[in-house]
């Protein structure tokens, strides 16, 4: 795909699309919680990118997905508080535990979740852009239009934060 | 090294051999580790984005669609106004270009006129003239009731159209 290429065409459009929707969709998901809608807000950058397709090429399409999804004003009154869920791990390997460990097991779950979901939004962004999606500093710097030494702090004081609430079990 | 550097560079994972092994000793790293990988169940679910793409796309072309519908409206107004206005111009123009200029001097009372072309008529009592303003070019004529005096800027092509059979002789000239 052509850098400066403009991306109305269709197919042209679905690459860049599959390109950047999942990096994008982690991070409405990460930034608003399950219950803000990240898919429809998804939907919403990549509407906004194709009505704007004649101005932006393939190689400024991320940079214009983040800057939407970064400013997406959810309507305060509507916005409900973040949640993210995670997932419960397989029965099969279950079998296996100890009650014991299994009741420490989802007590520490429990406790990780609601750390994060009190977590600042800008920490938890980014922090978990690190941890779980595995983005380096830099490109989550590029995310979201921040320095690289911000981001390094947003992620150690995260992480300070939920070893703090987590204590240490 | 503090436990805080070791942690600042496991984060951006520059730890050098070395020092990865010491830090992989601690208790610290050993707390973190477990976080890592319970942290890993908080991936979001996969998405479906054959579906959102789709959705994208369907409502692109309902866009679209909404957005041809309208020009084609505004190309027929359009049209319905040039050919109303062009219809309308071609039916007013000759009633409007023939509408006639016409003055009267009242009972016991003289009028001067002065006519498109500079020429001065003074009205004795009682009569009235008309005559066509806009198409005073093409078609020098007055439309006389009555008596005048005319004193004519130039001659040519001037009518002096007369209820009267008769015409004084002064005025036979100019005919």
């Amino acid at each position: 795909m052509e850098e400066s290429q403009h991306i109305c065409e269709e197919s042209l459009f679905r690459k860049v699309f599959q390109a950047h929707s999942k990096d994008l969709y982690n991070f409405l998901y990460y930034k608003y919680g399950a219950d803000n809608h990240p898919e429809d807000l998804m939907q919403e950058a990549f509407a906004k990118l194709w009505d704007n397709c004649k101005r932006v090429s393939a190689g400024k399409a991320r940079a214009f997905l983040f800057t939407v999804a970064n400013n997406q004003m959810l309507n305060e009154l509507a916005k409900k508080k973040t949640v993210l869920n995670y997932q419960k791990e397989e029965q099969v390997t279950l079998t296996n535990q100890s009650p014991q460990y299994l009741l420490e097991e989802s007590e520490y779950m429990n406790r990780l979740q609601q750390a994060i979901e009190e977590l600042s939004e800008e920490q938890r962004v980014a922090f978990l852009l690190n941890r779980v999606d595995g983005k380096k500093h830099r490109e989550i710097a590029e995310i979201l239009g921040i320095s690289q030494k911000a981001v390094e702090k947003r992620i150690y004081k995260a992480l300070e934060n939920l070893q703090q609430k987590i204590g240490k079990i | 090294m503090q436990d805080r550097e070791y942690i600042e560079k496991w984060l951006s994972g520059s730890l050098t051999a070395t020092e990865k092994v010491a830090f992989e000793q601690t208790a610290a790293f050993r707390n973190l580790q477990r976080m890592d990988s319970a942290l890993q169940r908080f991936k979001p679910l996969p998405l479906d984005e054959h579906a959102v793409f789709n959705r994208i796309k369907s409502r692109r072309e309902r866009a679209a669609k909404v957005v041809s519908i309208n020009w084609q409206l505004v190309w027929r107004v359009a049209a319905i106004l040039i050919i109303g206005v062009s219809v309308s111009y071609y039916f007013l123009k000759p009633t409007q270009t023939s509408a006639l200029v016409s003055y009267q001097a009242a009972t016991g009372k003289m009028v001067e006129v002065t006519l498109p072309d500079k020429s001065r008529v003074t009205l004795n009592a009682g009569s009235s003239i008309s005559f066509s303003q806009s198409e005073w070019k093409e078609n020098r004529t007055v439309n006389l009731t009555g008596k005048l005096f005319l004193k004519l800027k130039k001659a040519n092509d001037f009518r002096l159209l007369h209820t009267q059979v008769r015409l004084p002789c002064w005025e036979q000239n100019l005919t």
